[in-house]
């Protein structure tokens, strides 16, 4: 049996409607007839007649309200209706391109006109949900108000990865808007100012994003020694404080947490070359004591995940 | 004052009040409507230009190739959005449909828009063969 149909998963993001159409006339030329796309990029083609054919994509919802008068005045100009997907309408002319491109906007206002609809309908909701979920989530578990655990160290990168890659189509579409704006208006000097604006705005936002993620695996703390052990003071410990003691039977280690903001604590008491005969991870303040059973040389160990408080072990 | 006429004056002053803001209103409106659309894109420009003649949007397309000789086809997707974009803005208004083709005429305000635009293309071309 022949293969007539074939589906291919291709990933376009918002502003990169250009390259989808070239990807489609390309596809054609090689005898593949796009019919469809569905959700979440798969591209759906039929076989062909290998040929020229232009392919268009329009974002206008008035259009999608009024379907049929819509497709009506496309179809009068000669394209081809296909589907719709996630906003954007796909036209087709089949036929040879002759010197200049078969287009559906013939100026560039009408076209930056689109593009403002597709920021409107696409892109600012994409912006609101930067600034009050992903922004704030990242935040939240970067700092690991949880108690950094492993989920949250993988909800961390999830948010991290879906921050690049909002930024990234920030940055697209920007730089898309800025070239037509550009053109429509004589390249005037406060369109300049705007995009600098606007690219300045990435440009810091994504280095805040990154010292704020680099710094945040990075420890910042004091260790104070007096007679009877050691304090840690944390503003974020990210390692392990160890320090070592000739200890007697009948002696007690005392492990003061007086103070844990957030992230997690591992404290530990071993005689050296030995199983620990304590330890375990905390969340919350609390006092924990251990009672020495026989003499050793003994290592007292606080680690800390993000750690910011105050910690303390106390050999009595 | 007996109170029936007092009624009435208040009423009366309310709905001067209410004539004049609406009317300030109006006429702000215009005139951002007419510092957005003078000057126009070609487009915008013969759309006016043919639409003082009821007609749809591949109407305009055709009649447009056949003025400029096939020099200018007007694209859909710039036809349709251009075509909602006026309508919104009071330029033009729908009269009918016809065989799923939405039929447009020109209003007052979008004369008077195609107006101080032409006046516009008329000085410009008076001064281009005055210079040359």
């Amino acid at each position: 049996m022949m293969v007539n149909t074939k589906t291919v998963f291709k990933f376009f993001t918002i502003p990169q409607y250009q390259q989808e159409e070239e990807y489609l006339s390309a596809m054609h030329e090689k005898g593949w007839q796009f019919t469809d796309v569905t959700f979440p990029g798969f591209y759906h083609f039929r076989k062909c007649v290998p040929g020229q054919a232009a392919y268009r994509l329009d974002y206008n919802q008035e259009g999608r309200r009024n379907k049929a008068e819509y497709i009506q005045m496309f179809s009068d100009c000669g394209w081809e209706y296909l589907c719709d997907f996630v906003g954007y309408s796909y036209f087709r002319k089949e036929g040879a391109q002759g010197e200049e491109r078969e287009e559906i906007f013939c100026d560039d206002a009408s076209r930056l006109d689109m593009m403002r609809r597709v920021f409107r309908g696409r892109i600012l909701p994409l912006i609101v949900l930067f600034a009050l979920v992903i922004c704030p989530q990242l935040f939240m578990n970067t700092v690991s108000y949880g108690g950094g655990d492993i989920v949250q160290d993988v909800l961390s990168f999830t948010f991290l990865g879906l921050a690049v890659l909002y930024l990234a189509i920030f940055t697209l579409t920007a730089v898309h808007f800025f070239q037509y704006e550009k053109r429509v208006t004589g390249d005037s000097p406060m369109v300049r100012i705007k995009y600098a604006g606007v690219f300045a705005l990435i440009v810091v936002l994504a280095a805040g994003m990154g010292v704020f993620f680099w710094s945040s695996g990075r420890s910042a703390y004091a260790v104070r020694e007096n007679d009877t052990g050691y304090v840690v003071e944390a503003e974020r410990l990210n390692t392990s404080v160890a320090r070592e003691y000739d200890l007697k039977q009948g002696d007690t280690v005392e492990f003061h947490i007086t103070e844990l903001e957030r992230g997690r604590l591992h404290l530990s008491l071993a005689e050296s070359g030995k199983d620990p005969v304590f330890f375990g991870d905390f969340y919350d303040t609390g006092d924990h004591t251990v009672g020495i059973q026989s003499d050793g040389h003994y290592r007292i160990e606080i680690a800390g995940k993000k750690a910011e408080g105050t910690f303390e072990a106390v050999i009595r | 004052m007996p109170l029936d006429r007092y009624i009435a004056l208040r009423y009366y002053m309310y709905i001067e009040v209410r004539y004049i803001a609406v009317k300030y209103k109006e006429t702000e409106m215009d005139a951002h409507i007419r510092k957005v659309y003078v000057p126009m894109t070609e487009t915008g420009f013969y759309i006016l230009l043919c639409l003082r003649e009821p007609n749809h949007g591949y109407g305009v397309v055709q009649k447009v190739r056949e003025m400029t000789e096939g020099e200018i086809v007007l694209a859909p997707g710039t036809m349709y959005g251009s075509l909602s974009k006026m309508e919104k803005d009071g330029l033009i208004r729908f009269v009918r449909e016809e065989e799923k083709r939405k039929i447009y005429s020109i209003t007052d305000l979008g004369n008077e828009v195609l107006h101080l635009e032409m006046k516009r293309i008329e000085r410009l071309y008076k001064n281009m063969k005055e210079m040359r």
